[in-house]
């Protein structure tokens, strides 16, 4: 298949599925206007009305368990195509690791000193 | 044009689409599937197919008289549906706030047939109209305004300041300290900031899981709609993660009051003790019959004694019947749900004893296989344990699954003149209760054959006068008490004690400390009837 082929079937998916999220959509507008009554944006279940809303606001504080839970998702994501390639770099790769690691790790320090391990007195 | 029509200027292709969705309908049904079933209902062989959530339903199906509270959960489910939808009434009176029902028929199998035809013209031709209303019903627009309160008392995670801003000059200081007294939160100071990270502050003077966690404890309602419990049954869990740390039980149904339905002419006692709880009709109407024997002190014939066994074990039968295959559902077994399903309808229908011989011999069969569901012992053995066998408030199978032998049929000497002896089980757990049910069932209908006369209909004895009396009936939930007093022809005062009015108190127990879905488990077990439990 040349390059032009190719191109011009990467097209034809993008053309369709453009064109089937369009034509859903014009099928839902042709079937007739949503009206916006005052039930339905209010949730539900079980026949009761939310006691609470579902847009719950969390404390800006929880940022820093998400920069920690981020820090070493990430980190485990860059370990696995470094071991890969560790027995072909050798050392080098795990200097190369241990560097990183070690810069992970001053975070964890530092949110240890900050008491963000800790849940109760 | 139907109640809940879709707004549009009908066309061709309108029509096109009105004629396909009215081909296939799905129905929420209202109070739940498990009272249509014991009204004798089968609402999938009618045409309409049964869905768990208002979202995803076209009909509401509303099934016999609703009281109030009821009345307006349909009205908050109603309002969640998306259009063109429409309102089924099956045997329902006064439905406020709801609209008027765009189909209305009567309480049975034939009416609900012609009715499911007479609903899908009604669709297939106004399922689109030019103009239609908002449905607009108190409950909705107050439970908003609640709501926009609510979404105000959450902001109790904001700080301090965020608080006076949006308050604006009326959000005096100690306003504030109440609100935050009231949510719960503490304002972070300057000092705290050296550990920011910290989230002691934010957990401070919350309550702590058993296991000494603090997390920020959920609410969550459970009920009176929701599909894996008894319809009308109500619990709100408050959720520690997963796990239920608080259970608050709705004592019945908003407006459904049982002892007040029994007052009244003596005459018609029965019909209105019928009315008492759609899952067990001929219980009550036997219980209110024999109450106003007592008080008149008229006995009965052996044959009449006979016939009232038989009328009350078949309704044992489909009760446990009924129960199996809501319990089914709430687990994920969907052959135990059909089966039983389809074995309670056929129980309530059947019309003489040779047709009740062969659903007795289904049932067996259906039991054996049942009790040899694999991973059975594993999914439900120790779920909704209590650790007080020998409780007080426990009643009919769940106390019979503990070891008692505590039956109200032991008494009867009707009962012991065809050998009767209760099933008493050990486990005191949901798979205990779920055997002997099963296994009552098989032998409530060897007792209906042994009574050889099976009847729906319970006759009042002739010469009722004044009095007081009590009777005591063994339902299919346990034994219920009914004390009745008569003057001049009118029952003046009634005092009724139901089996879920006491097994309801063991929900906390079964609840409490349990992850969610072992939870619902353990409360489905109980086999609660919202209908008995008294305000």
């Amino acid at each position: 298949m040349s390059a032009l082929q190719q191109y011009a079937l990467l097209f034809g998916m993008v053309v369709g599925a453009v064109g089937f999220v369009l034509s859903v959509y014009g099928i839902a507008r042709s079937l007739g206007k949503t009206r916006q009554e005052p039930g339905k944006d209010v949730p539900a279940t079980s026949g009761k009305l939310s006691r609470d809303p579902v847009w719950a606001r969390y404390h800006v504080r929880y940022y820093g368990y998400a920069l920690l839970f981020l820090a070493f998702d990430m980190e485990m994501a860059y370990m696995y195509p470094w071991a890969v390639v560790y027995r072909e770099v050798g050392l080098k790769a795990l200097l190369d690791m241990g560097v990183f690691l070690g810069i992970l790790y001053l975070g964890l320090l530092y949110g240890w000193s900050q008491g963000a391990f800790r849940r109760q007195r | 044009m139907i109640s809940g029509a879709r707004q549009a200027e009908p066309t061709w292709f309108h029509r096109v689409v009105a004629r396909a969705m009215a081909r296939r309908l799905g129905a929420f049904v209202v109070p739940g599937p498990d009272v249509a079933r014991a009204y004798g209902l089968d609402v999938e062989a009618a045409g309409l197919q049964t869905v768990d959530t208002p979202r995803h339903a076209g009909v509401l199906l509303l099934v016999g008289e609703l009281p109030e509270g009821l009345r307006e959960a349909a009205a908050v489910a109603y309002a969640q549906m998306p259009r063109p939808r429409a309102v089924f009434a099956v045997g329902a009176g006064n439905l406020a706030p709801l609209p008027d029902p765009d189909v209305s028929v009567a309480l049975s199998q034939e009416s609900l047939v012609a009715g499911v035809e007479e609903l899908r013209r009604s669709l297939a031709e106004g399922a689109f109209a030019p103009e239609t209303e908002d449905f607009e019903a108190e409950v909705v627009l107050e439970e908003k305004e609640g709501e926009e309160g609510m979404d105000h008392g959450h902001m109790h995670h904001g700080s301090g300041e965020e608080e006076a801003e949006s308050d604006g000059e009326e959000n005096e200081s100690d306003q504030e300290e109440d609100q935050e007294e009231e949510s719960g939160e503490k304002e972070i100071g300057e000092d705290q900031l050296e550990n920011f990270m910290s989230m002691i502050e934010m957990t401070e003077g919350m309550p702590a899981s058993g296991d000494g966690l603090i997390m920020e404890w959920v609410p969550a309602p459970y009920g009176p709609l929701f599909p894996g419990l008894p319809g009308g049954l109500s619990l709100t869990f408050t959720l520690d993660g997963d796990t239920v740390a608080e259970t608050e039980v709705e004592p019945g149904i908003e407006g459904h009051f049982p002892a007040a339905l029994l007052r009244g002419p003596v005459e018609s006692i029965a019909e209105r003790a019928a009315k008492l709880d759609p899952l067990t009709p001929l219980a009550y109407r036997l219980l209110a019959r024999r109450a106003v024997e007592e008080a008149s002190g008229v006995g009965i014939s052996d044959e009449e004694a006979l016939s009232r066994i038989g009328a009350l074990e078949r309704e044992r039968a489909a009760s446990h019947m009924g129960w199996a295959a809501s319990f089914g559902y709430l687990i994920g077994d969907g052959w135990l749900s059909q089966r039983a399903a389809r074995l309670q309808l056929a129980l309530l229908r059947a019309s003489n004893i040779e047709e009740l011989e062969r659903i007795r011999n289904e049932t067996e069969n259906f039991v054996r296989k049942a009790l040899r569901t694999p991973l059975l012992g594993s999914k439900l053995g120790g779920i909704g344990a209590l650790d007080d066998p020998g409780a007080e408030v426990m009643s009919g199978p769940v106390a019979r699954a503990a070891g008692s032998e505590k039956d109200a049929r032991s008494e009867d000497p009707s009962y012991r003149k065809l050998s009767f002896s209760p099933i008493v089980r050990h486990g005191n757990d949901a798979l205990t209760r779920f055997q002997l049910r099963l296994e009552e069932s098989v032998q409530s209908l060897d007792l209906v054959l042994k009574a050889g006369i099976i009847t729906d209909t319970v006759s009042l004895a002739n010469n009722i006068s004044s009095g007081t009396g009590t009777a005591t009936v063994e339902t299919p939930r346990g034994s219920a008490t009914l004390n009745v007093t008569l003057e001049d022809g009118e029952v003046t005062a009634v005092e009724l004690d139901a089996p879920s009015t006491r097994n309801v108190r063991l929900v906390e127990a079964v609840t409490v400390g349990k992850e969610v879905a072992d939870a619902l488990v353990g409360v489905g077990s109980l086999d609660l009837s919202p209908w008995e439990i008294s305000r």
